[in-house]
């Protein structure tokens, strides 16, 4: 304690200023530690709901129909052709784990919806021309 | 008896034939339409490609129910697009220009859904090309698609960039060159393009919030997509897949 001054408001001054140092240390720290390259992969994306992730999974294949559809000009006879160009995975139902049903409609029009919306407390659950109808 | 049947035939023949000729018909006029259209886009739009496709009215065939129209490379402010998909439900076109004139006008549609695809190797030469305008060398960047992520490994010696930015991350770079990773979106807003990164490594150190908060308003929008002669169209959604971005109206 001989090393500190015997002023108390300075001795207040010196140990705060040691934890704003100390604070200052232990972030650039962490930011030293995640920089490294394994570091390299990005943020993960957190769904809370079973519906969150329906949307999420109707919305991802909706798009895809869409971008098969921008290249080919058909839409996909089934969901399988959009692997791997437009999507990496097909996703499933995660209440049921079964797939999604697939309809396409003259060429001119397309849906996507789930097995039983009922599932989900609702009568309808599904995605049409990129429109999500759920009621 | 071959006489009968040949007779036989050729009354067959003579009973099918209209049968053939109003089915191929509407087929013979929807090509020749589509080439049309096609030919009028052409003379318009500098592009590698065009695809018509038309789908017309089962009752009425001068009326079309659906027409997409697909161009390959085509420029659209500063980004060379692998593909435009412009869709209209039930256009109705000037048909009079088409003919005579060779130049495509819609006079209505009930709905216009426009997917434009990037590729990684699309916003890669978009990036290196921004680059060298603003005479910067030596620039290494590599983009990898990660939904709903763009990845992007980059190496910029630090001569290269600009004082005032080389400024805000001093801290980050001892040595002569920035190295890292970053993880971005992308977002639209009337055609506008803006880039938001969620995580960003230099040098290795991860950098902090406030600091991607002032590039993110220093340099966004980034980019403003120009919508293309005859169609009209503003882009308002972005989403990444695993090889193209889509952006849509």
């Amino acid at each position: 304690m001989k090393i500190l001054p015997r002023n108390k408001t300075l001795r207040y001054i010196i140990y705060i200023l040691l934890l704003i140092l100390l604070s200052i240390l232990v972030y650039v720290g962490y930011l030293y530690t995640q920089g490294s390259q394994k570091n390299y992969t990005p943020p993960t994306v957190e769904v809370n709901t079973d519906e969150q992730q329906v949307i999420n999974d109707l919305t991802s294949l909706s798009h895809a129909v869409e971008s098969y559809y921008a290249i080919n000009l058909s839409y996909p006879s089934s969901l399988k052709n959009l692997v791997p160009d437009f999507i990496n995975k097909l996703p499933s139902e995660p209440q049921t784990n079964k797939d999604y049903i697939y309809k396409v409609f003259a060429d001119s029009a397309y849906e996507v919806s789930v097995q039983n919306p009922q599932k989900y407390n609702l009568k309808e659950f599904r995605i049409r021309n990129g429109n999500l109808i759920k009621n | 008896m071959v006489t009968l049947l040949k007779i036989r035939f050729y009354f067959l023949f003579i009973l099918i034939l209209p049968a053939i000729i109003i089915y191929s018909f509407p087929n013979n006029s929807q090509e020749e339409l589509e080439k049309a259209i096609g030919k009028a886009i052409k003379s318009e739009i500098s592009c590698k490609e065009i695809k018509v496709k038309i789908i017309q009215s089962q009752n009425n065939s001068s009326k079309i129910n659906n027409m997409a129209v697909r161009m390959d490379g085509v420029n659209i402010g500063g980004i060379t697009a692998d593909f435009i998909t412009i869709q209209y439900s039930s256009p109705v076109l000037d048909n009079q220009a088409l003919n005579k004139k060779g130049k495509l006008k819609l006079l209505s549609h009930s709905g216009q859904k426009v997917n434009i695809l990037l590729s990684v190797g699309c916003l890669q030469n978009y990036l290196l090309l921004k680059a060298k305008e603003l005479g910067k060398n030596n620039v290494n960047i590599r983009l990898k698609y990660s939904p709903p992520f763009i990845e992007c490994f980059y190496d910029v010696p630090k001569k290269e960039i600009a004082s005032e930015t080389a400024e805000i991350i001093s801290k980050f770079i001892p040595g002569d060159k920035l190295e890292g990773y970053a993880a971005f979106t992308l977002q639209a807003k009337k055609s506008e393009l803006s880039a938001y990164s969620s995580k960003v490594i230099l040098n290795h150190f991860l950098i902090p919030g406030s600091i991607l908060g002032i590039f993110e308003k220093k340099f966004n929008p980034f980019e403003k997509i120009s919508a293309i002669n005859i169609f009209n169209f503003e882009i308002n959604n972005v989403v990444v897949q695993s090889k193209y971005v889509l952006l849509t109206n």
